[in-house]
């Protein structure tokens, strides 16, 4: 575009910009008359300044520095690094950076790997590029890509590889159908250098197609050995205090999600039939252009692996592509020991198909002898079932003491020591997250703060009102200067104790505690566990006991949260993952201190920026921990609240609640979404489970009474307001949920009554405002909004509060004004936009219903 | 030399009209805000974490010897900030849109965390393209956008560094904002 009146075009578009309507308009013909060029661009310049009202008002600092922490800077480049010249970045990912380099001495081209400080910090790092460099650098094979070495220069430690030219696997798969031959090609070279690896003990734990490199000629690279562990540790190749074992204990798994193994997401000790799996995906990929467990969602991905066979190929006619696909089903497997048993026997396979020769193995069974197998395989279970059914009987008669489903009441702090008390409810937490995931126990942990904590409920009663066979209870007391937590696990049915326990608190070495804790529990229940089970309870969430200190104290302010106590939480885990980067739980918590953090807190942040950080630390947690249930109920949370994400939403909910079935949380959650997007029934029944998962909590009480209030069964909602109500009269949440019954029942007076007996301004003043208007008493109704005015600051101006009393009022320019507001700041309200019953004057208007559209809902 | 003589030095150099300082001085300032950068993001409480400045105010006064400096050396050294800011970000948006069209062969395989959507890498690649035609057009209008843009300075702290009144800030801003919305909703 010319532009050689700029001056004059500026001067115009200020000064047309202080007028407004028919006044800019005639000014703007008068002073551009005749130059209809000139009109037009000014006029074109006003229109994009009124109508981009969000382009650049954000600053982009805040996702630059996020981009600044994940991602390096790549400011190597030209940069001579011990004798290495940096010559460009090739790419960079989660961990690390790899740049070209030339090798001045070799006089060959390189490539340097070098891992993110994230990693380097604790030296952990350090170990994992020192295992990995030391474990491939035993490999020789020409589909392996080569490590030269690892060295250390400037304080960095980098890894130094072979340099491949060529396209990553995905590219090819991207680009075109890969014909068969190809495939098989690439299947073999694959799977050979597999072979080579894992006769050598080294698995490679990250097979995915980005890792696979694909030369001009054909050839295939196989990158990145980075999570290649021993299996068998071979002498000469542990380092001195390097333990190879110890990364893994982390439960660290990084990889891409959609192409791990079942037993991978599972955290559980892996072999080599890990990375079968991962290559029977690839293979299968190859074939079916994408990925056969990859779904819109982390969440639904993870089920997907986890339960779903991959979806039938299209009519495969071609003979070797029906057999290629049969290899790749075999790999897929969701047992290991059903798969190829060993990589040699997979390799054997694919080198006979591509000879065009039979397939050697089972997998060659032809569609009879392969039902029959099935019928047979009916069989021997329903035998097994029987035998089961048999022991079962026989267990019960010879032993009354069957303990299937567990509470663990919230330990006492008897001991008058203040400092112990986040220790007690911290045990308490991390016992029931430790049981919790056994397959053969059900572990109820209720939340009892103002029932049983504080007013000593037989426990009896409680395990009774819980349906379990056993409860757990434990007092902290104090001897001779040292902590002691005493426990016992009751029987609930003959009221008889099952076990006793007195343990030291060592307050340096809590997980040891609760490791003794644990192994006594345990060996008193008549359960068995496997093998992946006993190690995972006895796998401490982190080995830095300050770490776990802290978290543990995190977790107690979390639970008696308010805003204060949601700050020092945020603090408080943070410094935990400070100390430990690779510590799920703390992440976790975070990420749900967060998240609830905008509701409480009318602070100076804003929703967004909240949020980017829950949305960060829950992916952080996954990131080492793909099936810790709250993290993923806090990346629905925000889906829900946030993004406005229902699918999402509604996938991480039931993965969470599948994860840890005695959880109420993601119930919780889940039946606010479902009613906020008008499925009450569906809604009712989440709720219900929720509380009857923790029977004693107020909050999942109130949720049932609000779902039936969304769902306009206001009967139904009185009913359990009052159970709250008859408990603690000055409940101001059941208040609340009161008075806007009797809001709906037209009952106004009633209402402001109620109203008045709630505390917190902020809370009551929008609905006594709306109370007001609808009594026709307008003067105290803008009071109200006065009063909502003083209490706005700058990051909040309360403008749901305010829109509900212009609702009232009947001023839908203003309430619509606000309700704009809100919008655009995702308040948490937000999303319950078309069902709250305070909302309907509005439903007729035509900006509601294109309100509704924009949180993705049907008006 | 400790890096924070050699980094008041080449700070003053430039000041004073050396433009070969500025080279030296990039990468020693980009590597501190990485460091703060990833810092702030995982530790300190987050109702401090966002306020605009305090990432590069930090940078500051780790990086420069406060006894040997003017003044004027602040304002300088926030725009250096904003422009490295700048570059990264569109790197990082051009990164993110080539991975997507899967044009270039990389030897790289660690898992890519993206943090940037779509329409916000194009948006940023557009608003590069177009910021450098304004820059041809005003100067001063494409550094008011570079430094409270990018920089995330106040119209007060943009003023101070281009030395002229907040109210001149104010209507650059408004000129070049209403310019770039257009040019890129042009160019889509």
């Amino acid at each position: 575009m010319e532009i050689n009146n700029w001056q004059e075009i500026e001067t115009l578009f200020h000064a047309a910009l202080q007028r407004a309507g028919p006044e800019r308009a005639a000014y703007l013909s008068q002073e551009c008359s005749g130059n209809a060029l000139l009109l037009r661009e000014v006029e074109s310049l006003i229109t994009a300044f009124e109508t981009e009202h969000s382009f650049m008002e954000q600053p982009a600092l805040s996702l630059g520095m996020q981009v600044l922490v994940d991602v390096p800077s790549g400011s190597l480049v030209g940069q001579l690094i011990s004798h290495y010249k940096i010559v460009r970045l090739l790419g960079r990912g989660g961990m690390g950076e790899v740049y070209l380099a030339e090798d001045c001495r070799l006089e060959r081209h390189v490539a340097l790997k070098f891992l993110t400080h994230n990693f380097l910090d604790d030296g952990r790092g350090k170990r994992y590029l020192a295992r990995e460099a030391k474990a491939v650098a035993l490999l020789e094979h020409p589909n392996i890509c080569a490590v030269y070495g690892i060295e250390e220069a400037d304080g960095q430690n980098f890894i130094v590889m072979q340099f491949v030219e060529g396209q990553t696997l995905d590219h090819l798969i991207d680009d075109d159908r890969l014909e068969v031959e190809r495939i098989l090609a690439l299947a073999e070279q694959i799977a050979s250098a597999l072979s080579a690896a894992h006769a050598r003990g080294i698995i490679h734990r990250d097979i995915k197609p980005q890792n696979i490199m694909v030369t001009a000629s054909g050839g295939v690279k196989v990158l990145d050995f980075g999570l290649a562990k021993l299996i068998e540790e071979k002498p000469g190749v542990k380092g001195a205090g390097d333990n190879p074992s110890q990364v893994s204990q982390q439960g660290l798994i990084i990889g891409t999600l959609a192409y791990m193994s079942p037993e991978q997401l599972r955290a559980e000790e892996l072999d080599y039939k890990s990375d079968i799996f991962s290559f029977g995906i690839v293979l299968d990929e190859m074939l079916r252009g994408k990925n056969c467990f990859k779904r819109a969602s982390e969440a639904e991905t993870i089920s997907a692996i986890l339960a779903n066979d991959p979806p039938p190929l299209d009519a495969l006619t071609h003979l070797i592509k029906r057999e290629t696909a049969r290899i790749a089903l075999k790999c897929l497997k969701k047992n290991r020991d059903e798969r190829y048993q060993s990589t040699d026997e997979l390799l054997l396979d694919v080198r006979s198909l591509q000879k065009g020769d039979a397939i050697q193995s089972q997998a060659r069974l032809t569609g009879f002898a392969r039902r029959a197998v099935k019928r047979g395989s009916y069989a021997v279970a329903g035998l097994a079932l029987i035998v089961v059914l048999l022991s079962l009987l026989a267990f019960q008669y010879f032993n009354h003491m069957r303990v299937r489903t567990l509470a663990i009441l919230p330990f006492s702090n008897e001991s008058g020591d203040a400092g112990a008390e986040y220790v007690s409810d911290g045990l308490t937490q991390s016992l029931s997250d430790k049981l919790s995931p056994l397959s053969k126990l059900s572990v109820k942990s209720p939340t009892m703060v103002s029932v049983y904590k504080n007013r000593k409920t037989d426990p009896l009663v409680a395990g009774r009102e819980l349906k379990v066979e056993a409860v757990l209870v434990g007092k902290i007391i104090k001897e001779d200067d040292a902590l002691f937590l005493n426990t016992r696990l009751l029987n609930t049915a003959d009221d008889s104790t099952l076990w006793e326990g007195h343990v030291k608190i060592e307050m340096d070495e809590i997980p040891t505690t609760q490791n003794k804790i644990i192994g006594n529990v345990i060996s008193n229940l008549p359960v068995s566990l496997s093998e992946d089970e006993r190690k995972s309870l006895t796998r401490p969430q982190t080995e830095q006991p300050e770490a776990f200190r802290l978290y543990l104290l995190g977790q107690y302010y979390w639970k008696n949260r308010n805003e204060e106590n949601i700050k020092k939480a945020v603090s408080l885990f943070n410094r935990a993952t400070d100390i430990d980067p690779l510590y799920a739980q703390a992440h976790a918590g975070l990420a749900n201190s967060l998240v609830m953090l905008p509701r409480t807190s009318f602070g100076a942040q804003s929703t967004r920026d909240v949020m980017a950080q829950a949305r960060a630390a829950a992916r952080q947690a996954i990131l080492i921990d793909p099936l810790l249930s709250e993290a993923h109920t806090s990346l629905g949370i925000i889906a829900f609240t946030y993004d406005w994400d229902w699918r999402e939403a509604e996938s991480r909910f039931q993965l969470a609640s599948h994860l840890k079935p005695d959880d109420a949380a993601p119930h919780y959650w889940y039946s606010n979404m479902l009613t906020a997007m008008g499925r009450f029934d569906e809604a009712v029944k989440e709720s219900v489970i929720a509380r009857e998962l923790d029977p004693f909590s107020p909050a999942e009480t109130l949720n049932v009474g609000s779902t039936f209030y969304n769902a306009r069964l206001f009967d139904r909602a009185t009913e359990y307001d009052r159970r709250l109500l008859d408990e603690n009269p000055n409940n101001s949440r059941a208040l609340y949920l009161q008075g806007l019954i009797l809001l709906k029942q037209e009952k106004y007076d009633d209402a402001i009554q109620v109203f008045k007996k709630i505390e917190n301004k902020i809370y009551r003043d929008a609905v006594l405002g709306y109370a007001y208007a609808k009594l026709g008493d307008r003067d105290d109704a803008l009071g109200m909004i006065k009063e909502l005015e003083e209490l706005s600051k700058p990051e909040n101006k309360l403008p749901m509060e305010k829109a509900i009393v212009y609702i009232g009022l009947n001023d839908k320019e203003n309430a619509f004004k606000f309700l704009e507001e809100a919008y655009t700041e995702h308040f948490i309200t937000v999303a319950y936009l078309k069902v709250e019953p305070i909302f309907d004057d509005l439903h007729s208007d035509r900006r509601f219903a294109d309100l509704i559209r924009r949180i993705n809902l049907n008006p | 030399m400790p890096p924070t003589s050699e980094i008041t030095i080449l700070l003053t150099d430039w000041c004073n009209g050396d433009q070969t300082a500025l080279e030296k001085l990039m990468p020693l300032v980009e590597r501190e805000l990485h460091h703060i950068a990833s810092r702030y993001m995982r530790r300190e409480n987050p109702s401090h974490t966002l306020q605009t400045t305090a990432l590069v105010n930090e940078a500051y006064l780790r990086l420069v010897d406060q006894k040997n400096v003017r003044w004027q050396n602040r304002a300088h050294f926030f725009a250096i900030a904003a422009q490295i800011m700048r570059r990264i970000l569109l790197n990082y948006a051009r990164d993110r849109h080539r991975a997507k069209r899967g044009g270039r062969a990389i030897q790289v395989s660690l898992s890519e965390v993206s943090m940037m959507s779509e329409e916000k890498s194009s948006e940023l690649i557009a608003l590069d393209e177009a910021l450098k035609r304004l820059a041809a057009v005003d100067e001063r209008k494409c550094r008011v956008v570079e430094l409270k843009y990018f920089g995330g300075l106040s119209v007060e702290e943009t003023a101070e560094v281009l030395q002229v009144a907040p109210i001149t800030v104010m209507r650059d801003w408004n000129m070049a904002k209403a310019w770039l919305a257009r040019e890129i909703r042009n160019g889509d």
